[in-house]
């Protein structure tokens, strides 16, 4: 049975180059684009890995200046346990309900 | 089982580690992926939706190739990760062992792949079926009711850390930039996700100059504080003008620093060619690294896929450990896939059912199939440009590599003043360029820090809110 070649483009997703070709096929064109349709760059890596490759396919079909735009990146770079960020919260005494008193004690004591 | 340990590493303390329930043999520090490749484990998980057979690659936590279970803990970068005794890791997202997956099959089932967009979807009754197999199929699994955290969260308590200038990256350009702004009279903290500095010079690929090591022993004695295994995670200008929060193996640390020298560098990658991610197919750096730092042959006959200077450097290390290249083809051959103009040589597929056995070449006179046992790949990183754009950087398309690199003049300033950059970041640069843009971008920044205007003490807007 003939197969698709697994050309990974995107080991988190394990996304393909035929994906990302039958992406274009139908009219994505630009990164964001690319992105939403085939989920290229939201596994852990979130786009380290990949983002450089599909955006190198892009372009070698093509690609204008403005449809090579990187997504977003969005914190925290690498994965963080939550309770890393609970601990951090509970050091700060921060949070969005506290009032600008509370801000203003638990900045005195950083310094 | 069989070493790859071609040397003993005489400095680290021999642990024990426990990996899949069988006791392993490794060295204090190294990366738990480097343990594992000396004893021959090369299929670490599986990938979470073809299941295919996944080994370490990139070897800076930057792929998704090596996550493994760490102490209870999923989803760690086995060549991140260093190994402790008793250190117990498992791999992951597989039905059986790693090497023998039951649900590898799904590789089989869908030859032509997976698209989501069109698994029945919008059919009543059959979407909601066919969605519950697929999920059961892939994903990374459920997580445990409760994780755990390594280590204790002491160090966190300490409270944020305030700092003239913070560099990102003990690499050659953020190692020059920490000694230049200490020159400048700044407190200087850097930060290293790795657990050794030096940066692309530990992997032994490039040239070495005396220099580098020079600097950090300079640096040191100017008092700047190196943290490795510490990775910049997150850059906020919600309650201070700059946050910078640090992952490290005890919890979370927040910097609060004047200036911040991005020194990243870059990701590696490993090429565009069918069977890419089959375990056996590295970047250069990190052969280099196994090799140079951790005394482990990645594999006996490399298809290694270089240009020059790399691609000398590379033969000769495996050469002289025993381990001739079976061929060596220029770097275009694995990017042959994304080229306008096909190169003369293409790398066509890696063969293997669990690790590389097989490549295939193509040149205008047909196909060649080379026994090999590993294909290293020295690509130009993509720059790491995430927090740098974050923070309020522009970025721009880097053709050589196909990243995005933080634009900055000479001195490294970039469109936000409290960001400076240098380095593999701002683009390709030789070794002699990183310590130059460093050693600038460290001038620069220290000068910046030591502003009249950015040494009073950040006051919150909030203190006279309401």
């Amino acid at each position: 049975m003939p197969r698709s070649p697994r050309v990974v483009v995107c080991s988190c997703e394990d996304i393909t180059l035929g994906d990302i070709e039958s992406c274009l096929d139908k009219g994505y064109r630009d990164i964001e684009a690319v992105k939403r349709y085939t989920g290229f760059g939201t596994g852990i890596c979130q786009g380290r890995s990949c983002l450089h490759l599909v955006t190198r396919i892009l372009v070698s079909r093509g690609a204008e200046d403005h449809e090579i735009i990187p997504f977003t990146p969005r914190p925290p770079l690498v994965p963080v346990p939550l309770g890393m960020y609970a601990e951090l919260d509970e050091h700060r005494d921060v949070s969005a309900d506290d009032g600008a008193e509370a801000t203003e004690d638990s900045k005195g004591t950083e310094r | 089982m069989t070493s790859r340990r071609h040397r003993p590493l005489r400095e680290a303390r021999p642990v024990k580690i426990k990996h899949d329930g069988e006791i392993i043999d490794a060295f204090e520090g190294e990366p738990l992926a480097a343990a594992l490749m000396a004893a021959d484990v090369r299929v670490l998980s599986r990938s979470a939706k073809y299941h295919r057979p996944r080994g370490a690659a990139c070897g800076s936590g930057d792929c998704a190739n090596c996550l493994v279970t760490v102490d209870g803990l999923p989803n760690r970068s086995a060549c991140m990760t260093p190994c402790r005794d008793g250190m117990v890791s498992e791999s992951q997202n597989v039905l059986g062992s790693a090497e023998n997956d039951l649900l590898g099959i799904t590789d089989w089932m869908f030859p032509w792949g997976l698209d989501h967009h069109e698994m029945f979807t919008g059919v009543p009754l059959v979407q909601p079926v066919v969605q519950r197999v697929v999920r059961k199929l892939s994903g990374l699994g459920v997580l445990k009711e409760r994780g755990t955290t390594q280590g204790d969260s002491t160090s966190v308590r300490s409270g944020p850390i305030t700092v003239d200038v913070l560099v990102v990256g003990a690499g050659t350009s953020g190692m020059a930039a920490a000694e230049a702004a200490a020159l400048g009279g700044a407190s200087v903290l850097v930060v290293e996700a790795r657990s050794i500095t030096g940066g692309r010079l530990s992997s032994g690929v490039h040239r070495d100059p005396e220099e580098t090591f020079a600097r950090r022993r300079e640096a040191e004695q100017r008092g700047v504080s190196i943290w490795t295994e510490s990775t910049a995670v997150q850059i906020d200008r919600h309650d201070h003008p700059l946050e910078v929060l640090v992952l490290r193996a005890s919890g979370l640390a927040q910097v609060i620093p004047r200036v911040v020298v991005m020194a990243p560098g870059g990701y590696g990658a490993t090429g565009i060619f069918e069977n890419n991610d089959l375990p056996g197919v590295v970047a250069a750096e990190w052969a280099g690294r196994l090799l140079s730092k951790w005394g482990v042959l990645v594999g006996e006959r490399p298809l290694i896929c270089a240009d020059n200077p790399a691609a000398e450097t590379l033969s000769r290390l495996f050469t002289e450990a025993g381990a001739p290249p079976a061929r060596v083809v220029p770097l275009s051959a694995a990017f042959a896939l994304a080229s306008m103009d096909p190169p003369p040589i293409r790398l066509v597929s890696a063969k293997g059912t669990r690790h590389v056995e097989r490549a295939v070449i193509e040149t205008d006179d047909g196909r060649e199939t080379i026994p090999c046992d590993v294909i290293v790949i020295a690509a130009p990183p993509a720059p790491a440009f995430e927090l740098a754009l974050d923070a309020g950087c522009k970025v721009a398309y880097e053709p050589t590599s196909g990243g995005f690199a933080v634009a900055s003049d000479a001195d490294g300033r970039t469109a936000a003043p409290d960001i400076l950059a240098c380095g593999t970041v701002t683009g390709p640069c030789s070794v002699e360029q990183a310590f130059e843009r460093g050693s600038r971008a460290g001038r620069m920044a220290a000068e910046v820090a030591l502003l009249p205007e950015n040494r009073q003490s950040p006051a919150p807007e909030s203190r006279h809110a309401s």
